[in-house]
């Protein structure tokens, strides 16, 4: 007996001291270039690596990163999926602190968990250069099964900067190049023109599933990655983690079906599927099987469906995975045009509205009498955790519910019309079960993310629900999570599109009474530093034309919700005319703004021939009217009151634009650009002081 | 002014449509010459089909399997002597798939038996009437991305046959079969 007993507390005490063990990575922050398109660009690495280096752990280890910055800015990790410690968690100035240029940041927290995760800067647009990796957890009893870590990523030459102030401006450069734009012209080519100008009779702007054009798009950071030693009969089990900043894949593989069998790094039941739709963030566990001695692709396909990327499985002749066809772009069009009249409920990806545009989801009439079934794709009423996840059922249960809300135009991301810069925290409490309900009042997908907690996706499975710590919610769709409240101090909840989070789409929870967060001071200052980062952030844009008939310029610089501009012309016979404003925007579609300014003219007074100077004080405001109308009424000084109607930028063809303005005061003009370049464009137009002219437009 | 703008804008794009329809692209994939009586037998066949699409529209079982009776017989009235004999082999085909179906609807008055039919009965009349040609007036390739079916329609507008009043107008065009000449 006392032997028996001796044993017993060996064998813990060795179960204890494996437990203990520290596993350590040194990891370096550091610039890098990289060669995606055929151009050498600059880059974010990690010791070196696009992705960064695999992080392996078993559950029970410690962790001890050491994490050195050579950036010349602050940089961060964040470990995505990671129950930890708050101050672990990685979120600059919310939990973390931020690591200075050159200096050095240790994290040391134990694991206690296991499955697919991924670690990521969470310092303003790093992501998307380069600062990715996978963070993965074995189980201590791993089930012997060959296992591939599928890392995919975004990629764009670039520089984020550019790529946020593009989307803020609202520049349709990147629709040029993904082809969507939706112009008249393609309207009228694919029998939509009545939709088109449904549409914009509805002030909504031509609408894709994604925002930015990307370069490429990459498995384990290349186009096309090659694990040639499967062979047949074998399976393999992938763990897919999509490390984009703002793109959701197809995932589908030439030789099976999909099995899944876990998800944001959690088991569920496993389940067939033909493909499936990966979210910004997300993560999952595909187990496929290798059918024949061939080469079978496992193809990743954007959802916007420009290009792809593939891992290539076994060896010998290649087994392609189905083309997904290009999207019916019009067909979509339709579909939000009705949106309105619809009132049914969706949630939880089980009726996907975007399949309107998809063409493979109707039979291929060439293949006679073959029976013919839509490919069968995953959602998240599928999702089945294989143990109970039931919370507490004496808990008490905090509610809380957000409309997802967004301004397309001003590419403007909130929740309940607020962006995070405008919230306060959410005040939780320890041993409540917060249930959040989300309602997508938006056009788009969000994945929503919430950090240090799983959350129980209500999605119809019971007390079997699956746990996820990313949610993505399609367009009008209602769905509902709830997690056991059980940590302490701040921790985000965020949309995980990098350019939505930092447009401002996110909130804070909060848990009451909790000790100070060591690293970050709970302050108001700390609170306003962070949460301002959508604030802060101007947004600026000039055009300017040489023309034949006179140089004609327009520069604007905005925030959120202010504005300066400036518009000019010039033509020596004429003079210069320059128009000053400043202004604020108003309304959830920021369709109103109110302004004063100012006119500086210099212009050749006739009666002598001499030239002067002129000062015109305004005030006034603006309001877009259908067809996107601007409607402008100013006061001038003197008492003297204009009204003004302008439309720029009406999409005729992919390429060609139309603007035309009038005003009371007898001016008026017409004009067309045809895009040549994201920077150059071919103007004309036709302006009632200097007549006709063509000539070039710069555009930044 | 804003009347000149327009008019330019119109110009403009009568224009690009005119371009574009010109570069309309025909499908290349073919079955050869349709004999114009078979064509106007499968345009018989057709026109009940879209009866039938009605009566589904409508809830109404009986009327839809009486409507699926007079689709097998308009089938009976096809006349394959005049068929080449690659059309033989895809009528020959179609043919047996379409009437099983036709004879399911016929048969079991359940509605959701009906429309499950009906879904494959529709891949198969599609493919019908695109390889025959067999259309008069336009004919539309609609979806439904709930039931994740299809079906066809003489109308633009949607009428979903698998729902009845609950989602009459959900769905959209995937395909435009053009009217044969």
């Amino acid at each position: 007996m006392k032997f028996l007993t001796t044993m017993i507390f060996v064998a813990i005490l060795s179960f204890v001291v494996s437990a203990q063990n520290v596993v350590r990575y040194d990891l370096t922050i550091d610039h890098t270039t990289v060669n995606y398109s055929g151009k050498t660009k600059k880059a974010l690495a990690i010791n070196g690596q696009i992705p960064a280096p695999t992080l392996t752990f078993t559950e029970g280890d410690i962790a001890e990163i050491h994490v050195k910055n050579n950036l010349n800015e602050e940089s961060s990790l964040h470990w995505h999926g990671i129950l930890l410690p708050n101050e672990q968690d990685g979120v600059p100035y919310l939990t973390t602190t931020p690591i200075v240029p050159k200096g050095t940041h240790v994290f040391r927290f134990p694991i206690r968990q296991n499955g697919t995760y991924w670690y990521h800067s969470h310092s303003n647009l790093q992501e998307q250069k380069g600062l990715y990796g996978a963070f993965i957890i074995n189980k201590k009893d791993e089930p012997k099964l060959p296992t591939y870590t599928v890392l995919l990523s975004d990629w764009t030459d670039e520089s984020p900067h550019e790529v946020h102030r593009s989307l803020k401006n609202a520049n349709d450069y990147y629709a040029i190049k993904k082809d969507a734009v939706q112009s008249y012209g393609e309207a009228a080519k694919a029998g939509a023109i009545k939709e088109k100008f449904r549409q914009e009779w509805q002030r909504m702007n031509a609408m894709d599933v994604s925002d930015v054009y990307y370069d490429a798009f990459l498995t384990n950071g290349k186009k096309m990655d090659v694990q040639a030693q499967f062979k047949a009969g074998e399976k393999v089990r992938l763990r897919v983690i999509n490390g984009s900043a703002s793109t959701y894949f197809w995932l589908q593989f030439a030789g099976s079906h999909l099995s899944v069998v876990a998800s944001d790094g959690i088991d569920v039941e496993p389940v067939e599927v033909d493909r499936m739709l990966i979210a910004v963030a997300e993560t999952f566990d595909v187990i496929v099987t290798i059918p024949e001695n061939k080469q079978f692709e496992f193809r990743a396909t954007p959802e916007d469906r420009t290009s792809s990327t593939s891992l290539w499985l076994g060896s010998g002749e290649k087994v392609n995975a189905p083309v997904l066809p290009k999207l019916k772009l019009f067909e979509g069009m339709k579909m939000m045009n009705d949106m309105s009249k619809h009132t049914m409920k969706m949630s939880y990806q089980q009726m996907d509205m975007n399949e309107v545009m998809y063409e493979e989801t109707t039979p291929d009439p060439t293949k006679i009498g073959e029976p013919f079934t839509p490919p069968l794709t995953l959602n998240y009423a599928m999702l089945k955790s294989p143990t109970s996840t039931k919370l507490n059922p004496n808990a008490p249960v905090r509610e809380l519910k957000f409309r997802l809300t967004g301004n397309m135009n001003r590419y403007m991301w909130s929740m309940d019309d607020k962006p995070l810069s405008k919230s306060d925290k959410i005040m939780i409490r320890k041993g409540e079960v917060v249930r959040i309900t989300l309602y997508n009042d938006t056009m788009m997908r969000h994945p929503m993310h919430l950090h240090g907690h799983f959350f129980r996706v209500l999605n119809g499975q019971g007390d079997f629900s699956p746990l996820k710590n990313v949610m993505d919610i399609m367009p009008m769709e209602e769905n509902v999570i709830e997690f056991d409240a059980n940590e302490e101090k701040d921790w985000f909840f965020h949309c995980h599109i990098l350019y939505h989070m930092m447009a401002g789409m996110g909130r804070v929870f909060s848990y009451e009474n909790s000790p100070p967060n060591t690293q970050i001071a709970p302050t108001k200052k700390n609170w306003n530093y962070f949460k301002n980062e959508d604030a802060r952030m101007l947004h600026g844009m000039f055009n300017i034309s040489a023309q034949s008939n006179g140089i004609f310029g327009h520069g604007m610089l905005m925030n959120n919700y202010y504005f300066g501009s400036t518009k000019f012309h010039f033509n020596p016979k004429h003079g210069l005319e320059s128009e000053n404003k400043f202004g604020r925007l108003f309304g959830k579609n920021q369709f109103f703004n109110a302004f004063v300014g100012f006119e500086l003219n210099r212009e050749e007074h006739h009666a002598d021939n001499m030239w002067e100077n002129e000062f015109i004080g305004f005030a006034g405001f603006e309001y877009t009217l259908p067809m996107f109308v601007k409607a402008e009424g100013r006061v001038d000084h003197k008492g003297r009151f204009r009204l003004q109607f302008e439309r720029e930028d009406l999409a005729l063809s992919k390429r060609l634009r139309f603007n035309a303005m009038w005003n009371t005061d007898k001016e008026y003009e017409i004009g067309l650009k045809y895009i040549l370049s994201k920077r150059w464009q071919l103007s004309g137009n036709y302006y009632n002081h200097y007549g006709f002219g063509a000539g070039m437009t710069f555009n930044y | 002014m804003n009347s000149v703008a327009k008019n330019k804008t119109m110009k403009t794009i009568i224009l690009i449509t005119v371009t574009l329809l010109f570069t309309f692209i025909s499908n290349a994939q073919d079955l050869g010459k349709i004999d114009a009586d078979v064509q106007k037998q499968i345009g018989a066949s057709l026109t009940t089909y879209y009866r039938l699409k009605n009566s589904l529209v409508a809830s109404n079982s009986e009327i839809a399997s009486q409507r699926a009776d007079e689709l097998s017989k308009t089938f009976d009235a096809v006349d394959v002597s005049k068929m080449t004999e690659a059309q033989k082999t895809a009528w020959g085909k179609l043919e047996k798939l379409l009437r099983l179906d036709a004879k399911h609807i016929n048969e079991n008055k359940d509605l959701e038996h009906q429309r499950g039919h009906f879904m494959k009965l529709s891949n198969n009349m599609y493919a019908l009437v695109f390889n025959f040609k067999a259309n008069e007036t336009e004919a539309y390739l609609q979806y439904c991305p709930m039931k994740k079916a299809s079906w066809l329609s003489d109308s633009k507008d949607i009428r979903n046959p698998y729902y009845g009043d609950k989602m009459l107008d959900c769905g959209s065009v995937k395909a435009t079969l053009k009217k044969n000449k």
